[in-house]
């Protein structure tokens, strides 16, 4: 039908649908499709499978990327050593009982991309927890016995009632807190350990992290986790060097408790 | 170094999306992600600065998947060989359900889907699909028409004549 001395093979509508040809073999093979409509429906549906694998695999690439994968990005560890290893598995773990029970980002970023930096409240949180964590005496400014006048000092600051949280069911005793600069925003800690010298941070600010988060999000950050949600107007997130899933449950404590009026 | 490592993860979202594809399961694909970023760490000697890193991250891939399928070859989930006289296996459908795209590619034979997936998903010229996977372009030619008509009847239920339903 074509007057073409040239045989157009499958070979040649594949390269066409893959964008390999010229365009005088374009042309030629263009030629050929609209003389052979049962080729041409071929090719249509060559394009269509091309489009169907994109719908269903391009959405991977906006997930955020596994803990595991973004700490090979970080200058450390030359060679895997034991605690690296356990420290893969503790992860690995703790990724699974989250994603199994609560549906964490990662796996539930399909619906809702999430963005693989964290926000600038999430780092101040992360950088407090890390400076304050390893000092003995000093590391509140106002003791767990203070607490009420501890819990007054910090919601007047953050302009909203923001108490510390019972989590001694959980095995952690309040120590105390502090107040924080955080560029113009204000921050307030409160500080926890348990029987082991343990510590998780609640940090609280009126610095705007996330928006509309209402379950805590979890996600492991080198050999730290961390958790974050928002109310109102204050971003809350709480640090630790307990496993995610621990961390995640700790922070649905703290989130239940400040959800409640404070007396 | 940082920046080999930096440079490794602005590949890893592609890298991932060609694992999702090739295994069908999130967390193989996950672990196949991170094996083939540390094995690149690993021998970044052999890397020539200058040349295609998303390519050569391709290949270590690449490797790597066929080399798991072979040791685990024992194993009773996998199904890579010819399976498309088997059932379906017992893969978790972890990406929103198993649909016929899924299934229809579970079913094809390994070094179809590799070509197929590298060429379509991934958007791969006929050349380098050859040199990743280390084979002539006529091979990777063949294995495309042999891999996109199988997919093709058994998505469009396509007769000669090519109709769709």
């Amino acid at each position: 039908m074509t007057s073409n001395s040239k045989p157009i093979t499958d070979v040649y509508l594949h390269a066409y649908v893959d964008g390999q040809l010229s365009a005088t073999q374009r042309a030629e093979v263009e030629a050929y499709l609209y003389a052979n409509p049962h080729k041409a429906r071929q090719v249509e549906q060559y394009r269509m499978l091309t489009q169907q694998l994109h719908d269903k695999f391009d959405a991977s690439m906006d997930e955020p990327l596994p803990a595991a994968v973004l700490a090979l990005g970080q200058e450390r560890a030359p060679a895997p050593s034991p605690t690296l290893w356990w420290g893969r598995i503790a992860a690995a773990v703790a990724w699974l009982a989250v994603g199994g029970s609560a549906g964490w980002l990662l796996h539930s970023g399909v619906d809702q991309p999430q963005q693989v930096v964290i926000s600038s409240a999430q780092q101040h949180a992360y950088d407090a927890h890390r400076f304050y964590v390893r000092e003995g005496r000093h590391v509140v400014e106002v003791p767990a016995a203070d607490k009420d006048h501890l819990m007054k000092w910090l919601s007047g600051r953050l302009g909203a009632q923001v108490g510390p949280a019972d989590l001694t069911s959980a095995g952690y005793q309040l120590l105390g807190g502090r107040l924080l600069p955080a560029g113009d925003y204000v921050s307030g800690i409160y500080m926890y350990e348990n029987a082991q010298h343990e510590r998780i941070t609640q940090y609280i600010s009126t610095e705007p992290g996330v928006s509309g988060i209402d379950a805590p999000q979890c996600e492991a950050r080198e050999i730290l986790s961390m958790c974050v949600w928002n109310k109102g107007a204050l971003t809350f997130v709480l640090v630790g060097a307990a496993p995610l899933a621990e961390l995640q449950t700790l922070a649905q404590h703290v989130r239940e408790q400040s959800m409640r009026p404070a007396l | 170094m940082q920046h080999f490592r930096r440079s490794l993860l602005e590949q890893a979202p592609a890298l991932r999306r060609y694992a999702r594809a090739l295994t069908g399961d999130v967390a193989r694909a996950d672990d196949l992600l991170q094996d083939c970023l540390e094995r690149a760490l690993k021998r970044a000697h052999q890397y020539h600065s200058g040349s295609n890193l998303k390519a050569w991250l391709f290949t270590i891939m690449h490797h790597l998947f066929v080399d798991g399928l072979r040791s685990a070859k024992s194993g009773p989930v996998l199904v890579e060989l010819d399976a498309a006289t088997l059932d379906l296996p017992a893969v978790q459908p972890t990406d929103g359900g198993l649909d016929d795209l899924g299934a229809a590619l579970l079913r094809l034979p390994t070094e179809h889907k590799e070509v197929v997936l590298l060429v379509c998903l991934e958007g791969w010229g006929y050349q380098d699909a050859a040199r990743i996977l280390d084979i002539p372009v006529g091979t990777v030619m063949s294995r495309l028409h042999r891999a996109r008509e199988t997919l093709r009847q058994q998505i469009f239920g396509a007769d000669e004549d090519g109709g769709a339903p």
